[in-house]
């Protein structure tokens, strides 16, 4: 009794909230591509997480070699073949997906969380501190970005968490110049200028003000950043400055298969799919999500 | 000692160029104004968009620093208070602004954006604000239901209301109304501006009424300021104004107010102004409305007139003008430099 009417309560109270989230909804679920996308987003991390209960062969997922049965060809047993180790390939493929989720997933908070912030106040501030935020970021991007990445992992180390530190350091610029250019428009909003006429504090009005109205483009930029992020952690693996044998890593397993691949071509290939379809399908829902949150393409 | 204080305002924004970012001019916003306030009045300020009075706006309440000049705010320099005395002046002067739907920050309930002040002054207890945040809500005809909802859910005139709310949360004293209604429904309107006149005598508010309507300055004022190109060309009783202006600037603006009597609005003469207001960055030589104006000589083009009380219109009406328009057969004031001694017909 008195949930039902406390239920119908909070529907009242949050009545625009919900009609605003189903309408974000029917939008989004309009986009077929998109649907896909976030569908096989899903199943890639019920995969990742379900590994040891999913894969056939969950030992040789983790690493463990099985010399007796290289070089199989896919077929019924295994049925994307075996690597030079005797590792089923499906296995591996399935335990490949824990790391570039894990990756994509820290490392755009990470530098969400850096570089959001700074580009508020870079924008909200303007003047000398938007100058010299905005010098560092030039800097940082004068850089290609993989070049710095995999400098820094020479640097530090090939490992995952130098991998994730490399990208971090590469990336967050992108964001706070992104930030700081919606920070500018907003800054001459009335309602901010009513804010700094009740006496609120300049770093109160950038959390509160700034940058809740600036999140809609970051986390479009976001879901299409995840992708790319996938492809420069694979691409360190690849070259041998990320994941190390035995881990099972996407790129790790194209650079294992490189060697076989006329022969034995389906030890890199299926790696590789992989890696195609899970970017693929964060663009699809990058792009779904723009049309969403974009008011451009709104209404 | 007046209540607001207000001495030779002036705002002017550099304009940078090049790499070396060097000051290659100056807009002149606000370029020299001087006007007061006594406590519980309502002064209008109108002129052309670009004039500056939004630019005066929010340089009195310090949204923005003066290039020079005073604002004295209850025997206090606003210009020269520190962070603290700021802080406090505060909670005594708010703003209204134009736009209803840029107003209201989009992603926030009404409950915080009208509580948002009290919770940085630190007033009451979470209980006593929300209570309070009903109370301002009735206060302005809407009702506690409201509370939770976004600004998206309002109409213009509503969410009007809303700011006005949040304006009066801290109990200020003095209200800068930013072209409140410009952008409302003439419908609306009435409703907005009576309710403004209702709170000004429930709270003995003293308003600033920014607007370039002649219409509702006139309806709300007790004494209007005329401002053309960041100056003052006129200040009078906002009666006096409209039956005696004395400023060329002010005839025009007036004669374009229209008037509800089809036969009186036929049979009137209107003054149009021709051209453009000039660009604040390369203000005219001398008078600055010189370029537009009928009664131009030469004496316009060498110094801005300075802003007077010609006597004859009432002692509290100063314009800025060395061809004044007289009444009542006043002698004409000498103009400076050569004298054509012949007041412009009216």
């Amino acid at each position: 009794m008195t949930t039902s009417s406390s239920l119908s309560d909070w529907r009242v109270r949050h009545q625009a909230s919900l009609d605003e989230a189903r309408y974000n909804a029917r939008v989004f679920f309009k986009d077929k591509l998109a649907v896909v996308g976030l569908v096989i987003i899903v199943v890639t991390i019920a995969v990742a997480v379900l590994a040891p209960h999913i894969a056939p062969y969950p030992a040789q997922g983790r690493g463990d070699s099985n010399l007796k049965e290289r070089f199989q060809a896919p077929s019924t047993h295994h049925l994307m073949g075996t690597d030079n180790q005797g590792r089923d390939i499906l296995s591996r493929v399935i335990y490949g997906a824990r790391i570039p989720l894990i990756i994509s997933f820290t490392v755009t908070a990470v530098i969400v969380i850096i570089g959001v912030p700074l580009g508020g106040i870079a924008g909200y501030y303007g003047g000398r501190v938007d100058e010299v935020v905005m010098r560092i970021t030039d800097v940082f991007l004068a850089f290609p970005s993989l070049i710095l990445a995999i400098t820094f992992v020479a640097f530090l180390g090939p490992s995952i968490r130098n991998v994730m530190i490399a990208i971090v350091v590469s990336w967050w610029p992108w964001y706070t110049r992104l930030v700081r250019g919606v920070a500018v428009s907003l800054r001459e909003r009335p309602y901010v200028e009513a804010a700094r006429t009740m006496g609120v504090r300049n770093l109160t009005i950038i959390w509160r003000h700034i940058l809740p109205n600036a999140f809609g483009p970051v986390i479009v930029q976001m879901t299409l950043d995840i992708g790319t992020v996938i492809l420069a952690a694979a691409a360190l693996s690849f070259i041998g400055l990320g994941a190390q044998a035995p881990t099972a890593e996407w790129g790790l397993m194209i650079s294992e298969g490189k060697d076989y691949i006329l022969q034995q071509w389906w030890i890199g290939t299926f790696a590789g799919l992989a890696i195609f379809i899970l970017v693929l399908a964060f663009n699809f829902v990058g792009d779904g999500l723009r049309d969403v949150l974009d008011p451009r393409s709104k209404r | 000692m007046s209540f607001l204080e207000v001495r030779d305002l002036k705002k002017h924004f550099p304009i940078r160029t090049g790499i070396l970012k060097r000051t290659t001019g100056h807009v002149y916003a606000v370029d020299g104004i001087s006007f007061s306030i006594e406590e519980g009045e309502t002064l209008g300020i109108v002129g052309e968009s670009g004039c500056g009075k939004s630019t005066a706006a929010r340089v009195i309440l310090r949204l923005l620093e003066a290039t020079a000049g005073s604002v004295v705010y209850d025997g206090i320099d606003v210009m020269k208070a520190s962070r603290v005395e700021m802080q406090r002046l505060r909670r005594d002067m708010q703003i209204i602004f134009q736009d209803p739907y840029a107003s209201l920050n989009p992603r926030m309930r009404v409950r915080n954006i009208i509580g948002e002040p009290l919770r940085i002054h630190q007033i009451g207890t979470p209980a006593e604000r929300r209570q309070r945040v009903i109370e301002l809500l009735e206060t302005v005809g809407l009702n506690a239901e409201h509370a939770e909802r976004y600004p998206h859910e309002f109409s213009g005139g509503q969410r009007q209301r809303i700011g006005v709310a949040r304006a009066l949360a801290l109990n200020p004293r003095l209200i800068i109304c930013d072209e409140p209604v410009s952008a409302l429904d003439v419908s609306i309107r009435a409703q907005v501006i009576n309710l403004l006149e209702d709170l000004q005598d429930e709270f003995k508010l003293t308003y600033l009424f920014i607007a370039h309507d002649l219409s509702v300055v006139k309806h709300t004022s007790d004494r209007v300021v005329v401002m053309y190109l960041g100056k003052t060309v006129e200040i009078a009783s906002s009666d006096v104004l409209y039956d005696r202006p004395q400023h060329p600037y002010t005839e025009a603006l007036l004669s374009a107010v229209p008037i509800p009597d089809p036969e009186t609005e036929r049979n009137r003469r209107r003054i149009v102004l021709e051209g453009d207001v000039p660009s604040p960055t390369k203000p005219p030589a001398g008078c600055v409305f010189h370029p537009r104006c009928q009664r131009a000589q030469e004496v316009c083009e060498t110094a801005m007139p300075p802003l007077e009380c010609t006597g004859d219109a009432g002692a509290d009406h100063m314009v800025a003008c060395y061809f004044a328009t007289r009444y009542e057969g006043v002698p004409q004031r000498d103009a400076p430099g050569k004298d054509t001694g012949e007041a412009p017909a009216r």
